[in-house]
């Protein structure tokens, strides 16, 4: 699409409508200044038809015969056009008339008042016919009865049509002054109107990676209508900040533990060689610095996990289509968490069955499984008992909980639990070995199949985790259990339709 | 000196006080966490504070703007995986008096924290003088007039805190409370022991003694025979 600048529309809108009014305006002028000076114009032609009768008159011997005397004639308004006149006794003969004279053309139409228009030598009149006026003749007193007289008085309009066009020529000019007027105007207004905007526009300009602060000008955020903008873009640049920082945070966590890790091989080597050991101290910080290596691999193995997760779930389809039976991946995760169960002796029992087909990577899932009886069983009090309870939903879903009556959780930390490395007030970020990590991995992961994860807790009496995932998508359906799942004392996976 | 080194990896709070242990002589203690870490502040004389940034419960910034604010001068090293330049500077600025970043060198950390000791004491060379005994904290070497002394590892450290604070008594409480961490058990009259032997291996062939017992209130490094009792001691006498 053509850019097209809207100061521009708007002005040229303004301008357009500003031009029709004013012409409008101008016709109406135009027509109301000559309909008031044609009628004035009439009165005149009238008077000076009145005037010209007055002239008539009988002679002072007393002859019948009617006598014009031009001594009094009313003047010409333009010399250059003389006024032109006839005047016609009742018997039709021609008493008098002006200097030119060739009577009234004979396409002259006559109005009901009189009125005729013609032109003469491509010069407009207009002409008065007043019939049978009567002769006032103040010395007659014989009774005799007042002759009467047709007068023709025509006025050239020359001065009228004048009059009408410098009229129209003021309204005229005036108007385009006030359309210019009206067109800088708006440009002004706009351009005014604007400028929080464009103060808005540098403010965001200015937003950085290093420089997040984002606070709307006061200019835009008195503009009511600016308001929306200006809130959307605070949301989205508080949002964007939040997950930078978290991101930023991420980054900074890994680098604490990952160089911490390395920290403690380091130092570990160091210690070692500070002073001369015996053979079998030797062989004891060999064996603590293997532990060491494999505490980093492991961390690095989470992280990975974690990285690929995120990907997944940002990436939503998955590489292939997976289905996991949920029985064996739960089978599976209880005998890799049993040893350790086992020497913190804790009881693990699976409660319920499950007949769900889960659309994930059963390695994902016993993965998920792994981390959570992990954690109960790291939380649990020796002597007590962590649960894995299974249920299949009516939607062909399942529902998966893992419980324990361990430490419980601050009712403070729980919303933090899911966060990576979680820290701060976490108090059990390492505390029980771990490195916070492997429920921001369960949840992600849980989160990529389109399924929740939610943690209950009660200090002192245990932790519930339930994660709820949706059955396999239609699409899924009809393809073959993946071959490589162990088949334990899980029963055999029914299709469900 | 004793140290606490407030670390949640337990590993390396385990190659630390080892470290420290070893190579310098210091008593060290160990706190999980910031909580911890206060709580054994609070009850502890410490010459040195070694802090990881990164603790539960409470951040190293927190523990140590909290223990500035309960007036502990105590030198404070920092240990941070961060080496941006705002949170160091931060740091610094909340109270801290050094850092490392790790992954870092033993060495080096044991050598900032006798530094950061050494300046806590209120002396900047690392050789101490007290007439004409000189001790070397770098190479843990020890003179009187140029001959050199051959000391146990615990002789030195009571010597050294005695030169530290040369001039001033120091009880033998100080001397436990500063000499062994919560791992040893204290008993008074080791310290005892550890002076005899000090007394025998400095002031032998020498005209002037050097350390001397204040009864009922400990000891002195000092040159001239007269020793200054503080006054509320006398007052009791």
């Amino acid at each position: 699409m053509r850019p097209r600048s809207l100061t521009m529309r708007i002005v040229a809108w303004v301008v357009l409508l500003d031009l029709g009014l004013a012409g409008l305006m101008l016709g109406i002028g135009v027509f109301v200044a000559r309909t008031e000076l044609v009628s004035a114009f009439d009165s005149s032609l009238h008077q000076k038809t009145l005037s010209l009768r007055a002239l008539v008159r009988y002679p002072e011997n007393n002859s019948p015969r009617l006598i014009f005397d031009p001594t009094g004639l009313p003047p010409s308004a333009d010399a250059a056009h003389p006024d032109m006149f006839a005047i016609y006794l009742s018997d039709g003969t021609m008493l008098a008339h002006s200097p030119v004279w060739n009577g009234l053309p004979a396409g002259a139409r006559l109005s009901s008042g009189g009125i005729a228009r013609f032109r003469q030598a491509g010069v407009p009149f207009r002409a008065l016919v007043m019939r049978d006026i009567e002769i006032l003749d103040r010395e007659d007193e014989s009774g005799r009865a007042g002759a009467k007289i047709t007068v023709v008085y025509a006025s050239t309009l020359l001065g009228v049509r004048q009059r009408v066009w410098r009229v129209g020529l003021y309204l005229g000019a005036a108007s385009l002054l006030l359309v210019a007027a009206a067109a800088w105007l708006t440009v002004w207004t706009i351009r005014r109107s604007l400028a929080p905007l464009h103060e808005l526009t540098t403010r965001a300009g200015g937003i950085t990676v290093r420089q997040w602060s984002f606070e709307a000008p006061p200019s835009a955020a008195a503009t009511p209508e600016l308001r929306p903008l200006t809130q959307a873009l605070e949301t989205l640049i508080s949002r964007l900040h939040d997950s930078f920082a978290r991101q930023r945070e991420f980054t900074s966590d890994l680098a604490h533990e990952l160089k911490t890790a390395v920290a403690i091989i380091k130092s570990s080597l160091q210690v070692l060689l500070q002073a001369p050991r015996t053979a079998l101290e030797y062989h004891a910080g060999a064996e603590a610095l293997l532990g060491d290596c494999e505490r980093l691999e492991s961390l690095v193995e989470r992280m990975l996990r974690l990285a690929r997760a995120e990907q997944f779930a940002e990436h939503g389809t998955p590489r292939q289509i997976a289905r996991a039976d949920l029985m064996s991946t739960c089978d599976a995760a209880l005998s890799r968490v049993a040893a350790l169960a086992n020497s913190k002796d804790v009881q693990l029992k699976l409660e319920g069955i499950s007949n769900a087909q889960v659309a994930a990577d059963p390695d994902d899932l016993e993965l998920v499984w792994v981390n959570l009886l992990d954690n109960a069983v790291r939380y649990s009090t020796p002597g007590s008992t962590v649960t894995l309870r299974l249920r299949d939903l009516q939607n062909g879903g399942a529902v998966l909980c893992v419980e324990d009556s361990g430490e419980g959780i601050p009712a403070a930390d729980l919303p933090h639990l899911f966060e990576r490395f979680r820290r701060g007030n976490g108090v059990f970020a390492r505390s029980a070995g771990g490195f916070g990590l492997g429920l921001a991995i369960c949840k992600t992961i849980v989160e990529a199949y389109s399924g929740s994860i939610a943690l209950e807790s009660q200090p002192g009496q245990g932790t519930r985790v339930r994660v709820e995932l949706p059955a396999v998508v239609a699409e899924a359906e009809g393809m073959p259990v993946r071959p490589e799942m162990p088949t334990g004392p899980a029963p055999q996976p029914v299709f469900k339709r | 000196m004793r140290v606490l080194v407030v670390e949640d990896e337990k590993r390396l709070a385990e190659n630390i006080a080892r470290g420290l242990r070893d190579g310098a002589g210091y008593a060290v203690d160990h706190a999980p966490d910031g909580e911890e870490a206060l709580f054994s502040i609070a009850s502890t004389e410490y010459d040195l504070i070694v802090l990881d940034l990164m603790l539960p419960r409470r951040i190293g910034q927190e523990v140590v703007r909290e223990l500035r604010q309960r007036g502990k001068t105590v030198p404070v090293l920092i240990l941070t995986a961060r080496d941006e330049r705002e949170s160091i500077v931060a740091l610094l600025n909340a109270g801290a008096d050094d850092y490392v970043t790790k992954p870092f060198d033993l060495g080096e950390l044991i050598a900032r924290a006798k530094a950061l000791i050494r300046r806590g004491k209120g002396q900047a060379a690392a050789v101490l003088h007290a007439g004409d005994l000189e001790v070397d904290t770098a190479r843990r070497q020890v003179r009187r007039a140029g001959r050199e002394l051959i000391l146990t590892p615990m002789e030195y450290r009571v010597l050294e805190y005695l030169v530290h604070r040369h001039g001033t008594v120091v009880s033998k409480t100080e001397l436990l409370e500063h000499l062994y961490d919560y791992n040893w058990e204290k008993f008074s009259n080791v310290i005892e022991v550890y002076i005899s032997g000090l007394r025998r291996k400095i002031d032998e062939g020498s005209a002037d003694r050097l350390i001397h017992t204040l009864r009922g209130h400990g000891y002195v490094l000092r040159q001239e025979c007269s020793v200054k009792v503080p006054v509320e001691a006398e007052t009791r006498r």
